[in-house]
């Protein structure tokens, strides 16, 4: 390599410029955020909103896993966009923020583990809910990943799947705990969040391919 | 360097870069140019070979080209190109050293890396001893019992009967000059 290869480059890349429109990480993380919204309620509303809801929304638990959840994706999704572009130094100090809440909501569902025990786990293993679960959440992580990979270009391709994993894992989450009618944590913590940690770490693995640019 | 001069730099490459977003050819070709020193500058001391040091500047140009509509000309250049640079040394690192036959070090005829030899200098220590020499004596004793002996610039200033701010002083003049003649 010499100085020459790289006034060719220089030439190349001058040749190959067109005009370009700075992308603005916040926008496109909350036109995420809102399609995930919409989408999950959608996808509610078609399968049906469990029977007790209305008596589900008045016990103080339930809300608080709803709303923490909610916390948790938003500010995941925030995050995962922010970290989508080079030098986001300054935004990186919002990420402690979900996984914060994140080992909230762990310690939360252990501390629920201990009092209720793991429930009726095994007669359900292979039910009807990862459907659901496979329903709230695959289209949401396809637009999280074509939306980066179009408008980012991310230096920290493994911190940034595993905020969208966490995003999306929450928005799901907050899909089933919105239809399905089992409470039991062991059930569906096992069923409806697990699976995702599963998943994610696979795609830690493959995040770097997925994420090249 | 001030900080206005810093200032006034920083807002230079934010509107190069903003022309270049916005289709500017030339202003384009001289932030690509400008940039060359920079990255090259920053990638060199951390590359095995720095023989190399134009692959990876050749990676980031063409890294900047792909990333060009991430850059907000609200912000400053530097800290956006200086993630990109250091995204694509640890890129070419990892592949480096992901090559077997570059984890091996032959101890028979051992190749010092060119950043290691100054060029016109034997690197022998006898030319330490002679710019230690060369140094007055109250320099070289402040120096001997400094950065030689370990002593603190309190314990210094004991000893000598200097004050510890003169001692601080003379220690960093002493060890200026070894280093301008070396």
């Amino acid at each position: 390599m010499t100085d020459n290869d790289i006034d060719k480059t220089i030439d190349k890349l001058c040749d190959g410029l067109k005009p370009v429109k700075p992308c603005c990480p916040t926008r496109n993380g909350l036109l995420w955020i809102l399609l995930v919204v919409c989408y999950t309620s959608a996808v509610a509303l078609t399968i049906g909103f469990r029977e007790n809801i209305a008596e589900s929304m008045g016990r103080e638990d339930y809300v608080f896993e709803i709303m923490l959840a909610f916390a948790i994706a938003i500010s995941a999704s925030l995050v995962t966009f922010w970290i989508s572009i080079p030098g986001c130094d300054k935004r990186k100090k919002f990420m402690p923020v979900p996984l914060t809440l994140l080992a909230v909501q762990f310690a939360w569902m252990l501390e629920r583990l201990y009092f209720e025990g793991i429930g009726d786990i095994r007669e359900n293993w292979l039910s009807h809910c990862w459907m659901n679960t496979a329903l709230h959440t695959t289209l949401p992580a396809l637009a999280v990943i074509l939306l980066v990979r179009k408008s980012g270009a991310t230096v920290m391709p493994c911190w940034m799947a595993t905020f969208a994993l966490i995003s999306v894992t929450e928005f799901g989450w907050i899909g089933m705990r919105l239809v399905c009618p089992r409470d039991n944590v062991g059930e569906a913590y096992l069923l409806n969040f697990l699976p995702y940690v599963v998943l994610g770490v696979f795609l830690g693995f493959v995040a770097k391919k997925l994420f090249r640019w | 360097m001030t900080e206005l001069a810093e200032t006034q730099i920083n807002q230079h490459w934010s509107d190069i870069a903003a022309k270049a977003q916005s289709g500017d050819a030339a202003a384009y070709r001289t932030l690509l140019s400008d940039l060359v020193p920079v990255i090259r500058r920053s990638v060199i001391k951390s590359l095995p070979n720095p023989q190399n040091a134009d692959d990876v500047v050749q990676e980031v140009l063409i890294s900047v080209h792909k990333a060009l509509h991430t850059y907000d000309p609200k912000r400053p250049f530097m800290p956006w190109v200086q993630s990109i640079i250091n995204f694509r040394k640890t890129d070419y690192l990892r592949q480096h050293y992901a090559q077997r036959e570059n984890m091996k070090l032959s101890l028979d005829d051992p190749d010092t890396p060119d950043y290691l030899v100054i060029s016109g200098h034997n690197g022998s220590t006898k030319d330490i001893e002679d710019a230690f020499d060369a140094l007055p004596d109250q320099q070289k004793k402040v120096v001997e019992l400094m950065k030689i002996k370990g002593y603190s610039a309190e314990e210094v200033s004991k000893k000598t009967g200097m004050s510890v701010s003169a001692v601080k002083v003379s220690a960093h003049r002493a060890l200026q000059k070894i280093r301008d003649r070396l």
